[in-house]
């Protein structure tokens, strides 16, 4: 058989992560595999030298990872030649779709088979982005259970594949990582641990991780520990942290896993907190246009994942004004160890995780598309 | 050093004349005599890869490499671009010419002193103070050291390009440049771990630095943004200009799918306060880097306001360039108000420090980030 070449791009952490999984699950299938792609360090791992590193390619931005139209044009206009040159059987756009839905069309015009895993969020924003999509991508793998009634109300069939997420945390408990000496180094009074994670960009965490500390002043036989962004040198932390708080990074799963509950900013790590198995607070603040314009533009009732999925409010939301110290505490009364909401949440959580399906969302995807182009 | 010059364009062919001094005209292992005064050489890209010389009316050859070397030092050649016309340059010290695709490769072999005060010129012009050139070779000279391998593809280091930097000719009108230079010897701008920094500098900052991941992408520790109130007061300080409604509108929904289909967004659309630089238009939830908004339209900087007025949007704007780092018009301000070199670097790149590169090479022996070439 001769050998298939598939062309990856992710173009931030989280599409790395996914991306890595991908490639992991294709080469289990096939060992007649050619890589190319755009991804990070995961990535790299296993295919080698990205084409592009992302660390190249983000700009910081708001819901979505903004790049600025020079470095497009310029990264379309490289991308372009490259997937021309490599002349790929099939082209993998991951998430990113301020770049890849502009590949996407591009590629479609050239006659190369578009496959898009994990969709844009076009069911929150921009839903006239589903046009393009539907006319650019042959082949699109979604994450979220009611992605698939959203794009069938749009006429378009998409495959389910569950949520990667899944699979990481699945082949994080079997690493089975010793976290002993974690535990010591974070936490050597052994005190029952609060897992803090403020986000990832510096101007949310400026204004969200001091409210969330502050709502942890009183909790002194608690050991508070702040999960740092990777983008971010520690130094960044030093001005908030008060002197008995820590902080770590690339260690998330790690104090997730150790933690009694979780302070947790919106997005993503709301998802991964509760597949965990951690209760959890859910915090959004941002500038009160933003907030308004978000509730005009962005057409979801909850903002964590946790909630969408659930379509209920399983996590409490803490928005805007309601985002303050007070709040917080009170909430965290309700689920810690003998709250009144813990094991309604924990029950919770197992619901979710059946929601979800047994993962292999990675496997599922490979498959479907070897099955195209093989 | 290696410099590149004339790197904007494809030489076909150029003539190096007298201008002061005399050079020695050698070409692969040939000697070929003088350029007196009234004298020049000619050479002319070939298809083949080498340079065909004349000297005079008097054709020599076609050779791989030519060397016009002075035979005094600190002396001068006139290089005049024949194909294309370029403006004449004069340019000190040596130079070596040889042919790359049908082009020549003209590299300017100067020595570091008489390259920087060709820069400074270049990038500062004249009638400033000396405190200001002497902030200004500071950081060329730390540019230069920071990217001597820039070029190493090309055969030489840096080019006489923005790129790199502005290189247009050797210091020809303001003799205080070759003070500052010379008082300033070795002396580069570091961060704090004595690595060499990227001096940015831009005209005129408006009143208030930008930083540098609302241009560049990336965050740079001795670069946060502050307040300037040296350049508010200059002529570059403040600018408005016109564009119509629909061109600001077609681009703001072509490229960014602007919902101008909901009542208080296209209200908002023309109407823009920026008291402090921001990194995006209106608000980030629009994903409008404020960057893309002055390259499209050509304006001057990113920090400006706009509201609608009849059919056009009216743009009021701070400032000239990417704002970060230095900025010029405020450096000498400060220069005439009485500050000294040391403070104008320590006010714009708060994190750095001045060193002699020299000294800390012997007593530290250790890499401070410089490209191999200037290691050995």
């Amino acid at each position: 058989m001769d050998r298939s070449k598939i062309y990856i791009i992710a173009g931030e952490a989280s599409g790395d992560l996914h991306g890595a999984n991908l490639m992991k699950a294709l080469l289990n299938e096939s060992n007649k595999l050619d890589f190319r792609f755009w991804g990070g360090d995961r990535m790299e791992e296993i295919g080698g030298k990205p084409v592009k590193h992302i660390r190249d390619l983000a700009f910081m931005g708001f819901i979505e990872v903004v790049m600025n139209l020079r470095t497009i044009a310029k990264n379309l206009r490289f991308c372009k030649a490259d997937i021309s040159e490599f002349k790929p059987d099939v082209l993998v756009l991951i998430d990113y779709p301020g770049f890849n839905l502009r590949i996407a069309e591009w590629a479609k015009s050239q006659g190369i088979r578009v496959a898009y895993y994990v969709s844009p969020q076009v069911w929150a924003w921009k839903e006239s982005r589903v046009k393009k999509i539907k006319q650019c991508v042959d082949q699109m793998f979604v994450i979220l259970p009611f992605e698939k009634e959203f794009y069938k109300k749009h006429n378009f069939a998409v495959e389910y594949v569950g949520h990667p997420l899944l699979d990481a945390i699945d082949n994080y408990r079997k690493d089975n990582v010793d976290k002993s000496s974690f535990l010591e180094e974070i936490n050597p009074e052994g005190k029952p641990i609060i897992a803090v994670l403020p986000g990832s960009r510096k101007q949310e965490i400026s204004v969200k991780l001091p409210i969330m500390l502050e709502a942890l002043r009183d909790y002194t036989n608690y050991c508070v520990v702040v999960a740092g962004a990777p983008s971010l040198d520690p130094s960044f932390y030093v001005p908030f942290l008060p002197k008995d708080a820590k902080i770590v990074q690339g260690r998330t799963y790690d104090l997730l896993s150790l933690a009694e509950f979780g302070i947790v900013t919106s997005g993503t790590a709301t998802l991964e907190t509760a597949l965990l198995g951690i209760p959890e607070v859910v915090c959004y603040k941002g500038s009160s246009i933003s907030y308004q314009i978000a509730k005009r533009l962005i057409k979801i009732k909850f903002i964590s994942l946790v909630n969408l999925i659930m379509d209920r409010e399983v996590v409490t939301e803490l928005i805007q004004h309601e985002c303050n110290p007070q709040r917080i505490k009170e909430e965290i009364e309700m689920i810690k160890v003998g709250g009144a909401n813990r094991e309604a949440m924990l029950n919770d959580y197992k619901i979710l995780k059946e929601i979800l399906g047994d993962g292999g969302a990675s496997t599922k995807v490979a498959r479907s598309l070897l099955k195209t182009i093989q | 050093m290696r410099i590149g010059v004339l790197r904007d364009h494809s030489i076909k062919r150029i003539t190096f004349s007298y201008n002061d001094g005399s050079y020695a005209v050698f070409a692969d292992t040939n000697y070929f005599g003088l350029i007196l005064p009234n004298e020049f050489v000619e050479l002319n890209a070939t298809s083949n890869g080498v340079v065909k010389l004349k000297i005079g009316a008097q054709e020599l050859g076609e050779f791989s490499k030519v060397l016009l070397v002075q035979t005094v030092v600190n002396t001068s050649l006139t290089l005049t671009s024949k194909t294309p016309v370029v403006k004449a340059r004069k340019y000190k010290d040596d130079f070596e010419i040889s042919c790359k695709s049908n082009a020549l490769t003209v590299v300017n072999l100067v020595e570091m002193d008489n390259y920087l005060a060709g820069v400074v010129e270049s990038e500062g012009g004249g009638g400033k103070h000396l405190e200001y050139y002497k902030v200004q070779a500071i950081m060329s000279r730390s540019y230069a050291l920071k990217y001597l391998d820039r070029h190493k593809k090309d055969d030489f280091q840096l080019c006489d390009r923005v790129h790199c930097q502005a290189y247009h000719n050797m210091m020809r009108f303001t003799p205080i440049i070759d003070s500052a230079v010379i008082q300033t010897h070795n002396l580069i701008l570091t961060d704090l771990k004595e690595g060499l920094i990227d001096a940015y500098f831009h005209a005129n900052c408006g009143g208030q630095t930008c930083e540098p991941q609302y241009v560049w992408n990336e965050s740079i520790p001795y670069l946060s943004t502050f307040k300037d109130t040296f350049c508010i007061y200059t002529k570059q300080a403040t600018w408005e200009t016109r564009i119509s409604q629909e061109k600001w509108k077609s681009f703001l929904v072509r490229n960014y799918n602007f919902p101008i289909q909901d009542s208080v967004c296209a209200d908002m659309m023309f109407n823009f306060n920026q008291n402090d630089r921001k990194a995006f238009y209106l608000d980030p939830i629009f994903g409008i880097p404020l960057r893309d908004l002055r390259e499209e339209f050509n304006l001057k900087s990113t920090y400006f306001s706009c509201r609608p007025e009849g059919d056009d949007v009216v743009i009021n704007g701070r400032g000239f360039g990417h704002g970060v780092g230095l900025c010029q018009e405020g450096a000498m301000k400060m220069a005439r108000s009485g500050y000294d070199f040391k403070q104008i670097l320590m006010f714009y790149f708060p994190g750095s420090k001045v060193i002699d590169w020299h000294i800390q090479k012997v007593l530290n022996q250790k890499s401070i980030g410089l490209s191999e070439s200037t290691r050995n």
